[in-house]
């Protein structure tokens, strides 16, 4: 059983095991309670200073083993390893580090070693891959995807899934579900916030659900299902300051 | 796999460019040797890379040399700024005062309206555009409470009188003499009924 604390963790994670009743142990049953890690717990005030604090783009270093086939060996080894990384990391979410990019770097790899039975060749890499992960207070530009009575859905071309909840949105927006957008009453005029209008908001906090299938034993007891909606990472944002909203607003 | 470093580094959005430019080198490099089909990644890559280049090239950090990049971190190196907020100010450009208090926490208790000028004066505003762009907000408001002296006479007073005051501190112009006088001979009028 193995219990994953993270820095800001406020509810610990527990795997399944099966109880083992044996006679005189006591029995250890534990369930999948929450797969949904929160972070950013850090207060509202003042600058975010905290370990936390990362950059939109991120370089973070990892070490891992890739498999060379046969017919690259006459390839030079660093273009196979590239193409083989950005194969595995592009485009993909590593819960608790962000969505991965591309490979950077290659800091070192040891030589290849020949498995029994495959004619592979396995190279242990270290490398370093370009990662995105917003950081709170960042504020970003996107599109506008979305719309409803709970919120907005905001895309940024390569990451679809930022959603700004209708608490989060300036004081005095509506929803009309008749024109299809969110309005923002103001003394005299009315300012709207479409779908496909371009929107500046303000990354509040994120939510990584963890999306493993399922083991055997887990889905025997009946643990609970995962909806498949749930994206891996999700980014929620705020838009309630001044310069935030629709772009055209404050030009 | 072993993550050994979740924060290597920050990058700024020109560097990331500047990395999937010279992919985009490579590749056409390969192409042109090994011909198009070998020059293709996998799927998910040209995915990310096509969506990614296309966000990054409409964003403000398209047009930047890494000259530009050096010079501006030493210039913002002057300030009381972090990392991460030097790191946005790079990344986005700041043109007006309003997407300098976005990017800086707390930024009236850091940084006095001086620095922030010279901030904005790095990224080619102005001060000059500043001010304008101030003027231009209260040339709105002045016109609203221009439109309100059309209600009702109890108001009128009260919705010119604001304008008056408007006019003398930012010295706009009116072209509608006409509405001034006639705000003028009222002015008469309500003098004499008291």
């Amino acid at each position: 059983m193995k219990i994953h604390k993270t820095k800001h963790q406020q509810k610990t994670v527990y795997e399944t095991r099966e109880a083992r009743k044996t006679k005189g142990t006591i029995i250890a049953a534990y369930r999948f309670i929450n797969h949904q890690v929160r972070l950013f717990k850090s207060p509202r005030n003042g600058p975010d200073r905290s370990k936390n604090t990362v950059a939109m783009f991120m370089l973070s270093t990892l070490s891992d083993v890739i498999p060379i086939q046969p017919k690259h060996f006459n390839r030079p080894t660093h273009v196979t390893l590239e193409d083989a990384i950005n194969a595995k990391y592009a485009n993909r979410v590593l819960q608790s580090i962000g969505l991965c990019i591309a490979l950077h770097s290659i800091l070192s790899s040891a030589d290849g070693t020949i498995k029994y039975g495959d004619g592979n060749s396995y190279v242990q890499v270290e490398f370093n891959l370009i990662v995105w992960r917003p950081f709170r207070g960042e504020v970003l530009v996107g599109r506008i995807k979305g719309v409803g009575a709970e919120g907005i859905k905001v895309s940024l071309g390569f990451f679809e899934d930022i959603f700004i909840p209708a608490s989060e949105l300036f004081e005095g927006t509506e929803f009309d579900a008749t024109q299809g957008g969110w309005i923002w009453h103001q003394e005299d005029i009315d300012l709207f916030l479409d779908v496909d209008d371009t929107i500046r908001f303000r990354v509040e906090d994120e939510v990584f659900t963890d999306k493993r299938p399922m083991t055997g034993r887990a889905a025997e007891e009946g643990a609970e299902l995962l909806e498949d909606g749930i994206p891996p990472y999700q980014v929620i944002g705020s838009c309630s300051r001044e310069g935030l909203g629709n772009v055209k607003w404050w030009e | 796999m072993k993550i050994l470093k979740v924060r290597e580094a920050f990058l700024t959005d020109y560097e990331v460019l500047a990395h999937f430019r010279e992919i985009e080198e490579r590749q056409k490099e390969t192409a042109r040797v090994l011909g198009s089909a070998a020059a293709l990644g996998s799927a998910n890559f040209r995915t990310i890379q096509y969506e990614l280049l296309d966000y990054l090239k409409s964003s403000p950090a398209a047009n930047y040399t890494a000259e530009e990049i050096v010079q501006l971190s030493q210039d913002l190196a002057h300030f009381d700024l972090t990392k991460a907020e030097t790191l946005q100010i790079i990344n986005s450009r700041p043109k007006a005062a309003v997407d300098l208090y976005n990017i800086v926490e707390e930024m009236e208790n850091r940084m006095s309206e001086e620095d922030m000028h010279a901030i904005l004066g790095l990224f080619g505003v102005t001060a000059e555009e500043n001010a304008e762009m101030e003027n231009g907000e209260g040339y709105e408001e002045g016109g609203e409470g221009y439109e309100h002296q059309d209600g009702q006479e109890g108001g009128y007073q009260e919705g010119r009188s604001q304008e008056e005051e408007y006019q003398e501190e930012h010295q706009v112009r009116y072209q509608d003499n006409e509405e001034e006088a006639k705000a003028e001979h009222d002015d008469d009028d309500d003098a004499m009924e008291e």
